[in-house]
């Protein structure tokens, strides 16, 4: 047996004995080293350098971030501010959680936190309304997703510093696909809203206590601005806007709002750690295995193969998203980014697809992935927060999953759409 | 008094070991943030303690997580198990990680005592580069402690069924 087949083989089996992600790399990678006679002591070696790369500190910053904001009162304010405006339509509420989930992401980076945050607070609310559970948590965890495409992003820092891409230029790039998917939601959302004849809070807009929500919420509202716009000003570096946005959740979270005690910060300290333990730590086992893919000289087999079928790079494309969403279904968004990027960026360069449109596209297939059974994140988070089952959820899902499936044909086939942003400020090409 | 110290210890040891490692990974942080920003001056060594506190965070991380049950893994195959038998193949998946845990493990101690040989210093801080290798060979093992415990709960309270997490309950 090859070297090759080997990885494949047992990375295969040890998935579906039930290893976790980042054992099944590591046992792969330790056999091939027995078979072709490399030291085991480098294995080690790599764990350490592998994850010794500092942009990946920006992740379990975005966590901690996001715990604090979110346990500080953030949350309730935005939904505040946001849910004047939809008062009066159709699924008013369901529009409001996605809207206060659009929002949020733009706090946090990572999709089931999203879920959760926005979700604990809205699905009760919308239920106490009288609209139906399936649909509570539909809404909730499709709004969800957004948290890893409206930057920052989670995926994105690991697709940027994996593919060598400026992962200011991926938070760039996804600001536009972001808005549109969160608009497509909220169409959605409105729509079934007015075929299940779910109504509003009823309230009627008043530019006044709109205003005063606002106000109210001044602090909590402020903070994308103050995180994101050093980074798209140039003046930080992602990590250190993350760093940032850690001392600004603590300050609004506990001195101005006074929500924050030490077992809040304590939990959401160990949110941010178990993220380093469970998530970061395939990176870790991850880099010496595609180093051994790449000896064997596996992305250049796999981009030939896929050469032959078609020489067309939407096609392609497509065929790549069809793989992505099938992947989805079975394996966690990060775990697929860590383990296919190294293997299918130089098929896509190829191409001449440009890495950054690759990765938006990836991102937002994987935000399907959260929404697809058996294994779904954000729909676990939703049914344990609106009491339905799994089946029902995930059939309420559809069409949020079908209105994130136009948008992903619209953004592949116009790369501009992504692109655009990144160019005008000078990321990219 | 010491009884207590030692709960804490044998239950939470990574938790609070953790959280500490995490704040001085983000005060550390926020130090170079302010000198660089507010004081116009660098800081040498903050990028590099940061870098280990986040190294250290994922490994103690990992072995919080085996406590937690919080590990990445694909579980939708284990629908197709018969019920009977699902908790002997996630045991036996259990197994090969633990052992695995304890192969690296032993490769780790090689390249601590490596370093400790040739007396590897990192550039900024001027520190022995084999005490922090000492993350790798530690992380892994506590990973199998934790592991042994869980299971030892778990038969000990008749609750080893609980072990398998599949999907959502």
């Amino acid at each position: 047996m090859t070297v090759l087949t080997l990885l494949a083989v047992i990375l295969i089996l040890g998935l579906l004995l039930g290893l976790p992600v980042f054992m099944s790399l590591g046992v792969a990678t330790c056999v091939a080293l027995l078979v072709s006679d490399v030291p085991l002591t480098m294995f080690p070696q790599v764990l350490f350098r592998g994850v010794d790369q500092f942009p990946l500190l920006a992740i379990p910053c975005f966590i901690l971030a996001g715990s604090l904001m979110e346990s500080g009162g953030v949350t309730r304010q935005i939904i505040d501010v946001v849910g004047k405006p939809a008062g009066r339509i159709y699924g008013g509420l369901g529009v409001t959680t996605i809207l206060a989930c659009m929002f949020f992401s733009a706090i946090s980076g990572s999709g089931p936190g999203t879920t959760a945050a926005v979700g604990s607070l809205m699905i009760p609310a919308m239920i106490r309304q009288g609209y139906g559970r399936d649909y509570a948590g539909a809404v909730a965890s499709s709004g969800g997703t957004l948290g890893i495409l409206i930057p920052p992003s989670n995926p994105m820092i690991i697709y940027g510093v994996i593919a060598n891409v400026s992962i200011t230029g991926m938070f760039l790039a996804g600001i536009i696909p972001g808005l549109m998917i969160g608009l497509s939601h909220c169409f959605v959302a409105w729509y079934v809203g007015k075929r299940c004849n779910f109504r509003g809070s009823g309230e009627e807009f008043k530019i006044r206590s709109f205003l005063q929500a606002c106000w109210r919420g001044k602090w909590s509202l402020a903070t994308p601005f103050i995180v994101l716009g050093g980074i798209y000003a140039g003046i930080v570096t992602p990590v250190e806007a993350s760093v940032i946005a850690v001392f600004w959740g603590f300050l609004v979270g506990g001195l101005i709002n006074r929500q924050l005690n030490w077992p809040k910060i304590l939990q959401a300290l160990t949110d941010a750690v178990l993220v380093a333990g469970t998530v970061i730590i395939i990176v870790g086992t991850s880099t010496l295995y595609g180093q051994l893919l790449a000896m064997e000289q596996a992305p250049q087999k796999l981009a030939n193969a896929i050469l032959t079928i078609s020489q067309d790079w939407y096609f392609v494309l497509l065929l790549l998203i069809g793989v992505f969403f099938f992947l989805g279904m079975f394996m966690e968004t990060l775990s697929t980014i860590i383990i296919l990027t190294p293997v299918l960026l130089p098929v896509v360069t190829k191409l001449g697809i440009d890495p950054i449109h690759f990765g938006i596209i990836f991102i937002v297939t994987n935000e399907v992935a959260f929404l697809t059974p058996p294994l779904g994140v954000n729909l676990f988070v939703a049914t344990k927060l609106a009491n339905v089952s799994l089946e029902r959820l995930s059939i309420h899902v559809l069409p949020h999953i079908l209105a994130i499936a136009i948008c992903i044909l619209i953004l592949a086939y116009f790369p501009q759409i992504s692109l655009w942003l990144p160019h005008l400020i000078g990321y990219g090409k | 008094m010491i009884k207590r110290v030692w709960t804490t210890v044998y239950e939470e040891f990574e938790k609070y070991f953790c959280a500490y490692l995490m704040i001085i990974l983000v005060v550390t942080l926020g130090l170079q943030v302010f000198f660089r920003y507010v004081l116009d001056a660098s800081l040498t060594w903050s990028e590099e303690l940061s870098r280990f506190a986040f190294i250290w965070c994922i490994y103690m991380g990992a072995s919080l997580a085996v406590k937690q049950e919080m590990h990445v893994r694909v579980t939708a195959q284990y629908i197709v198990v018969p019920k009977k038998i699902r908790f002997f193949v996630w045991m036996l998946s259990d197994i090969v990680w633990g052992s695995f845990n304890i192969l690296f493990a032993i490769q780790g101690v090689f390249i601590v005592e490596h370093a400790f040989r040739f007396k590897e210093i990192t550039p900024a801080l001027g520190w022995s580069a084999a005490w922090l290798y000492m993350v790798i060979p530690g992380g892994f093992i506590l990973m199998t402690l934790r592991m042994i415990q869980l299971y030892y709960r778990g038969f000990k309270n008749g609750t080893w069924r609980n072990l398998v997490k599949v999907g959502v309950s």
